[in-house]
């Protein structure tokens, strides 16, 4: 498996944005207690991070919140960090986790649900690209993304929202790569399966295949 | 191939998770089946839509969540930590409360007139005035208090409360 990430490493950018130091220089610095050397780490992935939790959480300023305190944990866990493997996974798994944990204890208090209705009554987030547009397609799908299971959604989310490869995923939550793509292909089913049923298969007012398309390899 | 493993293999080819081999194999078998013609369209419509709602992206509010954090860190590591600063005050509390239950349960003072009242077990031990009878003082800490002081003692230090009033507000 990690052969296969380090592999990716050098082609995919969405986990290793790589400028400047590497990644594992700049965690052997911060462990030595080097402030800066974490910011640099910080300044790399935050928005990264932020995007992904937003997925999940729907609220940019929690995502934001949720996103210091990932970078929080990581610096506390630093010594515990296997310098051979890649810092960003390692990253993304404590934030993913720490996002679905919050989630959890959400919806046990019985005021969220994981990729909740929230959109319902909510008035447009500034942070998204074009809010007036992008609401009733979001609205849908999270809809529709809260039929399937978590782990599923969570593979699903990862993959065709944020552009992790299957590897990635794997290496995020520490499963079998093949098991990422086993829950990828049920995820995938689903999400079509329950989109067909609400929708037919015909696309929302504002949809247009072409757009989508073309905007694919943007993140 | 059956459809049962060409349907697996629709779901994953349709976002381009499957190897070339695969394709040409998962073709031969669309090109032969309708059944599965139908459903390879319906993933694709489904893969659509994800792709059209992932280019609806947020944008991140502030632009560095690093000074606030940098501060974070510098104040963690000078001062004592949060966890043992306030287990301190809740160790403190606690000693207090005990305390003060204790002296109330000992003294027979003319003053004061400690009563258990059933109703009220779970709460804590009620304190009347004798000027006052029956007119209830709060006593000073509830025994909820106290348990919720030393659940928050006990709780492990880096996994504190997400929204805690040390977080920046990001606007
Ligand atoms: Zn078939």
């Amino acid at each position: 498996m990690m052969t296969m990430l380090e592999h990716e490493a050098q082609t995919d950018e969405s986990l290793h944005e790589s400028s400047g130091s590497s990644d594992a220089r700049l965690v052997e610095a911060a462990r030595r207690g080097d402030q800066a050397a974490y910011g640099e780490l910080v300044q790399r992935y935050e928005h990264r991070l932020a995007r992904v939790i937003h997925r999940f959480v729907h609220d940019m300023d929690m995502a934001e919140d949720l996103a210091q305190e990932t970078f929080l944990k990581v610096y506390e866990r630093l010594e515990q960090f296997d310098s051979s493997r890649r810092f960003g996974p390692w990253l993304f798994r404590i934030g993913v986790n720490l996002t679905l944990d919050y989630l959890r204890r959400k919806k046990r208090r019985g005021r969220w649900s994981l990729f909740t209705d929230r959109y319902k009554d909510k008035a447009p987030d500034p942070a998204v690209a074009d809010p007036r547009k992008a609401l009733d397609l979001q609205q849908e799908v999270q809809k529709v993304l809260q039929m399937i299971p978590e782990k599923y959604r969570v593979v699903l989310a990862l993959r065709d929202l944020e552009n992790f490869s299957t590897s990635e995923i794997a290496a995020v939550l520490q499963r079998k790569e093949a098991t990422i793509r086993w829950r990828l292909a049920e995820a995938r089913h689903r999400f079509q399966y329950y989109w067909g049923k609400r929708h037919g298969t015909a696309m929302p007012e504002n949809f247009t295949p072409s757009e989508s398309a073309e905007s694919n390899d943007e993140v | 191939m059956k459809c049962k493993t060409a349907k697996h293999q629709m779901a994953l080819a349709v976002g381009e998770d499957l190897a070339p081999a695969e394709i040409q194999e998962l073709q031969r078998h669309l090109q032969d089946c309708s059944n599965c013609q139908q459903t390879w369209e319906q993933h694709q419509c489904g893969f659509a839509v994800l792709q059209h709602s992932r280019t609806n992206e947020a944008r991140p509010k502030s632009d560095s969540v690093w000074p606030m954090l940098s501060q974070r860190l510098r104040e963690r590591d000078a001062g004592p930590q949060r966890g043992e600063f306030n287990g301190w005050i809740a160790a403190l509390a606690v000693t207090a409360a005990c305390v003060v239950l204790f002296v109330f349960s000992l003294e027979d003072s003319p003053l004061l007139v400690v009563r258990r009242q059933s109703g009220v077990s779970s709460g804590g031990t009620m304190v009347t005035s004798p000027d006052n009878s029956g007119q209830a003082v709060r006593p000073l800490l509830r025994r909820d208090e106290v348990r919720t002081m030393r659940s928050y003692n006990a709780a492990p230090k880096v996994d504190g409360s997400l929204r805690d009033p040390k977080l920046p507000v990001t606007e």
